[in-house]
């Protein structure tokens, strides 16, 4: 075996060393950074042009304000599991790219902006006209972590003040039904415009080897909150049946998507 | 932190409230993580990463091309990360040997080193002890080319010094830390020809 030359052997060694400084960088890296508490302290400190419309936990009215941001009482009697962590600790999906608001409304987030970029949702486009209201969903995308559906809430004639889902149902083909999910539904900006929504469900388990989910989302009932006055429960229900892939891998943890102004007390 | 998506980056450009969050998620858990190695501990290197982001959002019209957004915030953020660390001066500063030779050709993406697989963690625990005992900057520049993955020429721009400068920084911090390792941890080729020739 020939003998390195000196030159080959600084080399050898300086990129030796090269990798012991990288391979002890990255493992010193290795921990959690939680966001959502330091983003409160520097959105304090910022002046944002423009606030994205939100439904106000002060529209609520009489409505319980459980809606707004905790898990919907589901129709049937059945254990709460209480609401998906809306922003969650974040963790390292350096160098990924976000999309913009192209296929849930005006909401993004890590996961939500993977899914856009990515192309990963599917168009579903159902419309259902109940009691005066058609719900129309967009868009759905399931995987391991999530099931998110974005929808909306249009009424038939102009109606003021927010609408947002009262109750709902999804289950899938198994006969599963989804954990208690949250909903986010961006304020209507007139008395004929849509309420644009996403609802964050907690997954489905399906049986391995599974490729596809065919879902059944129910949204029994709405709330109607006037700015003024009490809130208006509409009866439906509107009643969805659709397939979307199934993703077996996460594409990341929880389903965290930006908080309404004023934030979340999560 | 590769390249950020152009349209967040134009989102918070507006002062949107919704891309700016986006975009603080997408980069805060790096900036503080930079600050880290760099030498800060954690919490002072969080309100480092707060800074740095405060600082470049009432910048942000100066950005002109979204797509220069990442090595511009290197630059705040390093620049955030030094103020600090020359605060504190809490480690001794150990002087620079006389520089050893760059390798010629730096890749970005270097292929799997042999013995990455054999680097236990006293090892990777002494280096990490001689990353902290160098000069602000030098820890520094060592963080972003190493941690981080850039290039010479942007370790200059984060730092606002040349590239000839840079490359002497690096290259002085790095023969310190060769020479600083403890002897027996680190494996001669004498050591490997030794061995080769008893199993030959």
């Amino acid at each position: 075996m020939r003998s390195p030359t000196p030159s080959e052997t600084d080399d050898r060694s300086l990129a030796d060393n090269e990798a012991l400084v990288r391979a002890t960088l990255a493992e010193r890296a290795g921990f959690d950074v939680e966001c959502e508490r330091d983003w409160r302290l520097v959105a304090s400190r910022l002046r944002f042009e423009e606030a994205p419309a939100r439904v106000a936990a002060s529209q609520a009215g009489k409505a319980p304000a459980a809606w707004m941001r905790g898990a919907l009482h589901r129709a049937r009697p059945r254990s709460w599991l209480g609401a998906v962590m809306l922003a969650a600790t974040c963790v390292a999906l350096m160098g990924v790219g976000f999309a913009t608001f192209e296929w849930a409304g005006p909401f993004v987030g890590q996961k939500l902006g993977l899914i856009g970029e990515q192309r990963l949702y599917t168009t579903i486009n159902q419309s259902r006209d109940d009691a005066g209201v058609t719900i129309t969903v967009d868009k759905a995308y399931a995987d391991a972590g999530n099931v998110y559906i974005a929808f909306r809430i249009q009424p038939d004639q102009a109606a003021s003040g927010t609408l947002v889902p009262a109750s709902y149902e999804l289950t899938d083909q198994y006969g599963e039904e989804a954990g208690a999910g949250d909903f986010q539904c961006a304020a209507r900006t007139s008395a004929t415009a849509p309420a644009i929504c996403v609802l964050d469900s907690p997954p489905f388990h399906p049986p391995a080897g599974a490729t596809s989910l065919t879902l059944t989302f129910d949204v029994l009932a709405l709330y109607r909150v006037p700015s003024n006055g009490d809130s208006q429960r509409i009866a439906g229900p509107w009643h969805f049946e659709f397939t979307v892939p199934f993703h077996a891998k996460n594409l990341g943890p929880g389903g965290p998507y930006a908080q309404p102004a004023g934030g979340a007390s999560r | 932190m590769r390249e950020i998506d152009s349209a967040l980056v134009n989102a918070w450009q507006r002062g949107d409230e919704s891309g700016t969050r986006a975009l603080f998620n997408a980069i805060y858990p790096y900036a503080v993580r930079m600050g880290s190695l760099s030498g800060l501990p954690v919490d002072d290197a969080r309100e480092c990463a707060q800074d740095a982001f405060t600082r470049a959002y009432e910048r942000r019209t100066q950005l002109r091309d979204a797509q220069a957004f990442a090595l511009w915030f290197h630059r705040i953020l390093t620049h955030s990360i030094l103020d600090q660390l020359t605060r504190r001066q809490r480690l001794r500063v150990a002087p620079l040997d006389d520089a050893g030779e760059l390798v010629e050709d730096w890749q970005r993406n270097a292929p799997a080193q042999p013995d990455e697989a054999a680097l236990d963690a006293e090892r990777r625990d002494e280096m990490w002890r001689q990353v902290q005992r160098l000069a602000p900057r030098a820890r520094l520049a060592i963080t972003l080319r190493y941690y981080s993955d850039l290039s010479t020429r942007e370790v200059a721009e984060a730092l606002r010094i040349s590239e000839g400068n840079a490359r002497t920084l690096l290259s002085r911090a790095l023969a310190q830390l060769r020479q600083r390792q403890a002897p027996d941890m680190s494996p001669t080729h004498e050591h490997l020809r030794e061995v080769d020739h008893i199993i030959r």
